[in-house]
């Protein structure tokens, strides 16, 4: 996993309002990120985890490197604003924005989104790789994915034949 | 939402940190993705490319063929609009919002579809094929799939004047209906798909229509098909709409709000709901009735358009515009005219013109 911090905003350097409740998250790399609750909320596992009464300690996030953590947490931040306003066309045009990136970050997005649980995050990652996939040939396919053809030529055929009118 | 503890989230952390492991020098692409991400995925593809996608592999195979699958995608993807078109003869146009913008294409449905579509529901579509006995009747078909099945014979030959196909979303039931007209009887006839034979249902004296050949059925809250006439015995200044609950089987009369002039074809679904378009006389502006409550046949005057494009565009008959329908959950309600569509936006009431493009 990528492990590159130079770009990162600071950690802990995330808080807006003081006020607020804070929660402590570590990356995989031992970077720790100080975040506003009900930004850390966004994610339905860390939600389960405060509710246990886990929300004291630093949350271990191990399958997280710090790089894809800051990111999903700018997307957090960002739809906890976005919820309070509810402006259609501004979520729409920063999403796309947000969501243009190359297919290595797109698969930690992706798997982050999926075991932190961030409904949003996922739709929005799974709206992607549909988008990039859409109008790709099988043979493409199974290569993205790494997928082994497990279907025989004959089995192949006939799905395909499946696939004309038979008036009868 | 799944319970878990601190626990056996270290457990799922150290597997995936093993299989990250396996492949860190090689090109990490989306290769070890979990079942339920696919289905995510796949969730977001449109039907005629995820088609494409069965011979992958056996798992997206049996992913894409699965019927809880394909209800939620079915509930997930927006619908669009398909209008025939007889002149050019029988060209199937489809419609849809892609962004801000009216997509109008024709759809290719290959040569046995050179025919009559009747009625669309779910994204199928109920077409006759024209010909010998043995080839023709009715079918029921999907143009993604190309599956289709015949519809059984009905009692009567004659030609029928209107068609209708509903689902009911209770009994997971399509319905399809047929009115027929012989001698100074109206047949009406209802095939559950799935059973073999159809249901001839009792059309009460004042619902059968002699010599209407306007006689239009729609849709209205997936199970009523509503026809709507003039009808001398009442009241010369009241109209009123007639409809078919299609999963009851009944029979209603509705009072229209003003006065359609005897034209039909002011009705289409809005959203969920059954709504009337009236064209202030001399203008361009359009008044859009609602039926809020079908039982007590409340309408209310919810949204006027303008379409200005028309006056100044082209300078066709006001009266050969009517709406199709509406997209966008009832914001977007689409008017033809011959080969022309317009989108209006009822809530800013302005129009965009669009032709069938490549």
């Amino acid at each position: 996993m990528a492990s590159s911090s130079s770009s990162l905003p600071s950690p802990s350097s995330s808080s807006s309002s003081s006020s607020s409740k804070k929660l402590v998250l570590r990356s995989s790399d031992e970077k720790h990120f100080e975040v506003d609750e009900a930004v850390a909320l966004q994610s339905e596992m860390i939600k389960q985890m405060v509710e246990d009464g886990f929300g004291g300690d630093v949350i271990p996030l191990l399958n997280v490197s710090s790089n894809i953590l800051s990111k999903v947490i700018d997307y957090c931040k960002k739809h906890v604003d976005f919820d309070s306003k509810k402006k259609m066309d501004d979520r729409r045009r920063w999403d796309a924005e947000y969501i243009d990136v190359g297919v290595d970050e797109l698969y930690h997005l992706i798997m982050a989104a999926n075991y932190r649980n961030i409904k949003g995050l996922l739709d929005l990652t799974c709206q992607k790789v549909a988008d990039t996939i859409k109008g790709k040939k099988p043979k493409q396919i199974r290569i993205i994915f790494n997928i082994k053809n497990d279907v025989t030529p004959e089995g192949e055929q006939k799905i395909r034949k499946e696939h004309s009118w038979a008036f009868e | 939402m799944q319970r878990r503890n601190s626990d056996n989230i270290v457990v799922t952390v150290d597997q995936e940190r093993k299989k990250s492991k396996s492949k860190k020098n090689g090109k990490v692409d989306l290769e070890n993705i979990p079942e339920e991400i696919i289905f995510g995925i796949l969730a977001n593809i449109p039907a005629h490319n995820l088609y494409e996608f069965r011979p992958v592999c056996k798992l997206w195979f049996k992913l894409i063929t699965d019927p809880n699958f394909i209800r939620q995608h079915l509930s997930r993807s927006e619908p669009g609009l398909l209008v025939q078109c007889h002149v050019p003869r029988f060209r199937t146009i489809f419609l849809e919002m892609k962004g801000e913008r009216l997509r109008v294409r024709y759809l290719n449905l290959e040569p046995p579809f050179k025919t009559r579509i009747h009625a669309s529901c779910n994204g199928l579509i109920l077409l006759e094929l024209e010909g010998a006995n043995e080839t023709g009747g009715l079918f029921v078909a999907n143009p993604v799939t190309k599956q289709c099945i015949k519809l059984p014979p009905r009692s009567s030959t004659s030609y029928s004047y209107s068609y209708e196909f509903a689902f009911h979303p209770a009994t997971k039931e399509y319905k399809v209906l047929t009115l027929t007209e012989q001698g100074d009887n109206c047949i009406c006839e209802i095939l559950s798909l799935g059973s073999d034979t159809w249901r001839p249902v009792f059309v009460p004296q004042e619902f059968r229509v002699y010599n209407s050949i306007y006689v239009a059925t729609k849709r209205f809250l997936n199970n009523v098909a509503g026809f709507h006439e003039d009808e001398e015995a009442f009241d010369e200044d009241e109209e009123y709409m007639y409809s078919m609950d299609m999963v009851h089987e009944t029979f209603h009369m509705t009072r229209l709000p003003v006065s359609a002039y005897g034209r039909e074809d002011g009705l289409f679904e809005l959203g969920d709901v059954l709504a009337l378009t009236t064209r202030i006389e001399r203008t361009s502006r359009y008044d859009i009735w609602v039926l809020k409550d079908f039982h007590k046949g409340d309408w209310v005057k919810q949204y006027s358009v303008v379409l200005e494009g028309v006056q100044f565009a082209y300078k066709h008959d006001y009266n050969a515009l009517k709406p199709v329908g509406s997209l966008r959950k009832g914001k977007v309600i689409i008017f033809q005219e011959h080969i022309y569509f317009y989108a209006a936006d009822v809530e800013v009431g302005k129009e965009d013109l669009e032709t069938p493009g490549s």
